[in-house]
Formats: structure tokens, sequence, C-alpha cells
């Protein structure tokens, strides 16, 4: 070097050996960058929940349904039982007649038990189902009883023989009572269910994912975020419902340190520029619903309500715009809970794809009453829930 | 500023694990060249907050090219030329050489030389972020990196004149910085120097 630029070793011996402390947040940001992997395979395990959740749900609201399509199927079992009687009765052909005349009154005592059970449900239908079963009966039961009479001894095949037509007529009542029994067994218990609730479906369950951009009030900055949970709603009217339900939510926000004001008395020695939470918040809403239209498939209704947050975790990272760094983030759990906190309006638009399944997409905003999570923040959230609606208990025809 | 010295193999360790892609290894070699690299950005960066997007800018390509780096040569001279190197492509957008001196911005006149004394790191380091980039990186480049202006005009895609001159700004401007009040600063580090030597020889036309 040339003499004469002191300037140049005035900086150059106060800048080069600079003693600048580690700041973690930095190689946390590097590592990301590094290894973007390790985020991402966070996310599946996320989708993967929610997946497996909806399939549960799936496979819940599936066996509600069950009974309902059970009825369906009735005839069916009833047709499988009559065989089953047959069967047993062509093993035992030796019965005698006083364990079927036996049979018979118990049968006929079942008949009018029946019969006073048609009478006060549907007697058309039911009549005109036994008269058809009583038919089918009848001929298979007749088929049945032929082979086993000619294997016997000729003794036995005259006696039976002589019996058959006895026989044949006594099973065929007896069979109509059977076949009305089980019947008449499966259909009253729907029959009492849907009476309590009409011939409409009351109750609707949800499956949703809300996808949404939270941010802190006047802080301009917004994340994305989301959310996934099942939701119960039930009619009191028409058009009025009832909302409740319960969604897991990741909230992910960022605002200045100024919009940060956590009620501890921690003094941060620098303060940081930037916080940015991610919190996994268990979402309870209870909303009124009101269907302002109603088409023959497609709805629309305003909901209105509240939310309670219940903060499961709540991770706030801190950015630092100086050498001097205090910590990189603070971690709490399960300490805030914010009953009736947060209210919620959204516009839920649905259509219906069959009597059971309808979808629906609900722009919402997520509005808060009081200061949300260790950063008492004012934390606000719109989005869309998207969500697939099974109507329970419904009559399937 | 070779802190591999002590810890030679050490170093070689992390690098091997680096170019296996091991965080543990990428983890200690970043902690390991934090300061040393910190110090170069905020010496090229306008801001900190630059200057931690240059650090972890350069410290990508380094884990990426990990591989090319060769052994027989200084480690942290690899590491100091990328990081430097990133810096300079940062501000490449800004990095206009017209003859754009305001000097007026700093003309206030305040003969303290008692100040100097207490010029510490950050202050030096507040006087050369203030500069603009243009002449920030001519200056960085030559008076610390320690770089031929036949390298910056080459670095730069400029001539060897307008590195020149750039340098001979950068130097006035810091000496008219310097000649005012430094505001004093919470926590600072008394930088070691000659102050006589400063006050004496203050002359910035080196060629």
């Amino acid at each position: 070097m040339k003499k004469g630029n002191d300037i140049d070793n005035l900086f150059r011996e106060g800048l080069e050996q600079p003693d600048i402390p580690f700041n973690d947040a930095h190689w946390q940001a590097m590592e990301e960058r590094l290894h973007p992997k390790q985020k991402r395979r966070i996310a599946p395990v996320f989708w993967f929940a929610t997946l497996s959740g909806l399939a549960a749900m799936l496979l819940i609201v599936f066996f509600v349904m069950k009974p309902a399509d059970e009825k369906l199927n009735s005839s069916l079992v009833v047709k499988k039982k009559v065989e089953q009687n047959n069967e047993y009765k062509s093993d035992d052909k030796v019965q005698t007649e006083n364990q079927k005349e036996i049979n018979i009154e118990k049968n006929k005592g079942l008949l009018e038990e029946k019969e006073i059970l048609a009478n006060a449900d549907k007697p058309k239908v039911k009549n005109a189902e036994h008269g058809d079963l009583a038919k089918v009966e009848n001929s298979s039961s007749s088929i049945l009883k032929a082979s086993p009479v000619n294997n016997n001894s000729l003794i036995n095949t005259i006696a039976s023989s002589n019996l058959s037509v006895i026989e044949n007529s006594n099973q065929m009542i007896e069979f109509n009572g059977k076949t009305t029994f089980t019947a008449d067994f499966v259909k009253p218990k729907n029959k009492v269910a849907l009476k309590k609730l009409g011939n409409k479906s009351r109750f609707v369950l949800s499956v949703l994912a809300a996808p949404d951009l939270t941010s802190v009030k006047y802080s301009g900055q917004s994340n994305l975020s989301g959310s996934f949970g099942a939701e119960l709603t039930f009619s009191i009217t028409k058009s009025l419902s009832v909302t409740t339900g319960a969604a897991y939510a990741k909230k992910i926000y960022e605002s200045g340190f100024g919009l940060y004001n956590p009620s501890s008395s921690y003094v941060f020695k620098t303060e940081p520029t930037n916080v940015r939470a991610n919190c996994d918040v268990l979402d309870i809403p209870l909303n009124i619903n009101y269907k302002i239209f109603d088409g023959r498939r497609n709805s629309v209704s305003v909901s209105t309500g509240l939310s309670s947050y219940l903060m499961l975790k709540e991770k706030y990272s801190y950015t630092y715009n100086s050498a001097y760094p205090g910590p990189a983030s603070y971690e709490v759990k399960n300490q805030n809970q914010h009953y009736l906190g947060i209210a919620n309006i959204g516009v839920e638009f649905q259509h219906k794809i069959n009597s059971k399944l309808s979808v629906s997409a609900r722009p919402f905003m997520k509005i808060p009453l009081t200061d949300i999570g260790y950063g008492n923040s004012k934390l606000s959230s719109t989005g869309v829930a998207v969500s697939v609606n099974m109507n329970l208990f419904k009559k399937s025809n | 500023m070779i802190p591999s010295r002590n810890g030679e193999h050490a170093l070689e360790s992390y690098i091997n694990s680096c170019i296996r892609n091991e965080r543990e290894g990428q983890q200690a070699l970043y902690k390991h060249f934090y300061g040393f690299a910190m110090g170069i950005c905020l010496r090229y960066a306008n801001d900190r907050l630059d200057a931690a997007g240059i650090l972890n800018d350069g410290f990508f390509k380094v884990f990426k090219n990990i591989e090319k780096y060769e052994k027989d040569k200084p480690f942290s001279a690899w590491i100091g030329r990328i990081i430097t190197n990133t810096a300079i492509d940062y501000y490449r957008v800004n990095l206009k050489f017209a003859d754009h001196a305001d000097i007026s911005d700093y003309d206030e006149i305040a003969q303290e030389h008692s100040v100097y004394a207490k010029l510490a790191y950050e202050d030096l380091l507040a006087l050369v972020q203030k500069l603009t980039p243009a002449y920030r990186t001519v200056f960085n480049l030559f008076a610390i990196d320690g770089y031929s202006h036949e390298e910056i005009s080459e670095m730069l895609s400029i001539s060897v004149g307008t590195s020149k001159s750039n340098l001979f700004k950068a130097r006035q401007k810091l000496q008219d910085m310097l000649k005012t009040p430094v505001s004093t600063h919470q926590e600072r580090k008394i930088v070691a120097f000659d102050v006589n030597q400063v006050r004496v020889n203050f002359n910035t036309n080196t060629k």
C-alpha cells in the first residue's frame, strides 16, 4: 500500500475482525433453505391426518346411515330365514303334528301382532309385501319337501306324505308368521326414528377444510393458514339452523413488534423488529344460520355466531435488526383459552348432490373480540371453508 | 481472520460432512464462519437486514458448491471470495458508477479529533454503510479486501479509471463523515488504532 491511505488502514483495522455474535435465527433460515424437505415432510403428515380424519368421519356417517339401508334388504333377510326354516323342517320331518299346532298357534299370535302393527303403520304396502312373500315361500318349501320324502322308508314315506299336505298348508301360515315377524322386527325401529324426525332430516354433519388468510389488525401483513374439522348443524325451522363443531386450525401470522403485547414482565434487551407466530388452535364455533334462498338444488344462507379458541400451542419467532439479537423464539402450550372471544360471519353456498349429500363453500371472516394468544394480538382470519355435508337419519326412499 | 488455524482438522471434517449434505456439518461450518462472513456482508450491505440476506445467499452458494473447493487452498479465502461476490451481485443493480457525488450532504465541519479514539466497529460500519453501493463496493474491495484496481475493474466490469475515481470519492466522503461528530452508540467496542497517525496523515490522495 502507498503511504497516505490511512483512512484505508483505519477502516481495515476497524472492520477486519469484527466480533459478531452468532444469530441462530439466521442459521434456521439457512437450514430451511438447505433442507426444505423437512418442511414438506410435515405438510403431508398434516394432510394425511386431515384425510384420515375425513375418512373416519365418512365411515361413522355410513354406519349411522346403515339402519336405513337395512330396511331395503329386509326382504332378502326374510327369504334367507325362510330357507333356514325349510331346512330345519325337512331335517326333522318326523315332527309331530302337535308341535306344529303349537307352532301355528304361536304364529297366529304373531300374525295378530303383526296385523296390529301393520294397521298402525302402512297397511297397504305391508299386505302386498306379505302376499308376495307368502307365495315365494310356498313354492320353495314344497320343493324342498319333495326330496327328503323320497329318501325315507316306505312307512315313513306314507306317513309323511299323508302329513305333507297338512304340513305344507301349516308351513304356509307358519312362514307367513315368521316372515312378518322378522320384517316387523326391523321395520318398527325405523318407523319410530322417522316419526320423531318427521320426513326431513334435521341433523347435518359437515366435514370441512378451510384455508384462510390470517393477520393481526393494523399490521397490514397476512399469512396463509388453514383449518379442518367437523360441524353438526341442527335445523330448528325450515330456514333457521344452529351449527357447532370443532376445527383444528393452524394460525400463522406476522406483525411488527409494536403489535405484540405479551402480558409478561419479560423485557427484550434488543427489541425485535418482527414477530412471527405459529399457533395450533382448536376452534369451537357456535353459529346461527338463516337460509335466505332455497332452490331445488342450491341454497344460500348467512351465518353468524361466536367461536372459542383453545390455543394448543403458540410459537413466536423474533426477527432482529441488530447485531445483538435477543431470543430467537418463545413457545407456550395450552395457556390461553378465549371462550366465545371471536365473532364469525359468513355466507354459505350449498349445492345438493343427492338427498343425503351436499357440498358447500362458505366465505367467512373471524373477527376478534378479545386479544388472542400470548402476544395479545387482534387476530382476524378471512377465508373460504369448503365442506361436504351429510344428512343424518334421513329416510332413504 | 482465519478462524480455522487451531481447528484445521475439525474444519476438514466439517467440509467433508457438508459434501455429504449433512445438517450437522453445515451448521458447524456456518457457525464457524458466521462472524467472518457476516463481517464482510455488513461492510458491503446497506443495512443489517440486507447483510443477513447476503450472508445466507452466500452460504447457500458455499454449501451447494462445497465439493468444488480445492483443499490445498485456504478455506476462509474461498468462502470470503464467495461472500464478497454475492455481496457485489446483491447490489449489482444499484452499482451505477456514474459521477453522482453529493458531498453537500456531509459537508458539516467539526474538528473534534478526539472523537476518532472512540470510533468503534459499529461507527466505522455505519459510515461505510452510508456510502452509495458503488463507492462502498470499490472501497471495500480495495481498502479492506486488498484487491487491486485491475482486479476490481474485472470484478465489477468497470474501467480501472472508474475504480480509482470511486475509491478516491469514497475516501473523501468517509473523511468528511469522520469530521462530523459521531452519534454516541449504546454498546460500542473501542477499536485499537493509532490516533496520531490518523490525525496527522489524513491524506486521501494515495495515487
